[in-house]
């Protein structure tokens, strides 16, 4: 088998043809190669350096000022941030301890204190035999 | 000296085609003859990398980067090959590198998405209902020019970059060889290839 090219004759090729896009340049694309070719050529910073040079000295001020603006809220921003208060620890939190869990706590220590109360009948006995000894 | 130097330019550039001598102008340091290449080339190329990427907006940064290239790297070029064969080969570089860079979104491109040329004569459709054959007529068409694109866009990427060089911007082998960087053989069995894939997937339209 021959391996050629089709001619332009061959359907195909024909075929081929009607996929016609036509894309048109935006007027701009001169303007912005020429900009870009004069940036690179001026090296790092170009684009800064043109900015200053096209605002006028006015806006060049008043976008200084907003930027100082930004920054200053920014820091209070920041700083209140680092100085607020630390949130309560957990030992501090009792508002919200379960009520039964306060209940059975607190029969917990009447427990205790009952028991605590029993010595009072011992040592009653004993006291009551040495003032009969006496 | 400097009339010299023109003088030795303008007879070795009388051989080479006019671009090629409008570039070796340029190296020379003559800045209009980049305008002028400019000027020659932005349509073509236009064409040629739109045709790869789809993307009015992409073909044109792309166009930018290339013109920009040849500017900052002039010094670079070696008339052994032509002018355009050069500018081809920059362009088609950084085309391929965005489509490798936008592969994601290339994804969902689909036969049913209209090109961008194609979609003001659908919203006329929809204004004007009273033209419906012509309508239906246009509409055909433009599914067969979508299936088309669609076929030469699912071709690897040189043997794409090689058919729209041939077909649509009129470059000779030699020329598609110098771009590709490939051999005067290896790119005509490379077309050989890419024709024979589109003949098999459009035969019904055929």
């Amino acid at each position: 088998m021959k391996r050629e090219i089709p001619p332009d004759s061959d359907p195909l090729m024909q075929l081929l043809e009607e996929w016609q896009p036509q894309p048109e340049l935006s007027p701009s694309f001169e303007q912005r190669l020429e900009r870009r070719i004069q940036d690179a050529a001026a090296g790092p910073g170009a684009r800064w350096r043109r900015w200053r040079a096209e605002v006028s000295p006015q806006l060049r001020w008043a976008s200084a000022a907003v930027t100082m603006a930004l920054l200053l809220t920014l820091g209070v921003f920041v700083y209140r941030g680092s100085n607020a208060e630390p949130p309560a620890p957990a030992a501090y939190q009792t508002a919200q301890v379960d009520p039964v869990m306060r209940d059975l706590q607190t029969l917990t220590n009447d427990g205790d204190l009952l028991e605590h109360l029993d010595f009072l009948s011992v040592p009653m006995s004993s006291t009551s035999k040495i003032q009969d000894r006496d | 000296m400097g009339a010299e130097l023109t003088a030795i330019l303008d007879a070795s550039v009388r051989v080479l085609d006019a671009e090629t001598a409008l570039m070796l102008r340029f190296q020379a340091g003559e800045s209009a003859c980049f305008e002028e290449l400019v000027g020659r080339f932005q349509g073509p190329l236009l064409g040629f990398v739109y045709r790869l990427v789809r993307d009015r907006a992409a073909s044109e940064e792309i166009l930018q980067e290339a013109f920009l290239r040849v500017y900052l790297h002039r010094a670079r070029y070696q008339p052994q090959a032509r002018f355009s064969t050069w500018l081809y080969r920059i362009a088609n570089h950084l085309a391929l590198n965005y489509l490798r860079d936008h592969r994601r979104e290339r994804l969902h491109d689909s036969l049913d998405e209209p090109e961008e040329e194609d979609a003001a004569p659908r919203e006329l459709a929809d204004r004007r209902p009273s033209a419906e054959q012509v309508l239906v007529a246009a509409s055909v068409e433009q599914q067969r020019s979508a299936r088309i694109r669609a076929t030469i866009a699912a071709l690897p990427a040189r043997q794409r970059s090689a058919v729209v060089m041939h077909k649509y911007q009129g470059l000779d082998y030699d020329e598609i060889a110098g771009a590709l960087q490939l051999s005067s053989s290896a790119t005509k069995s490379l077309l050989f290839r890419a024709y024979e894939s589109l003949r098999r997937e459009l035969k019904d339209l055929l």
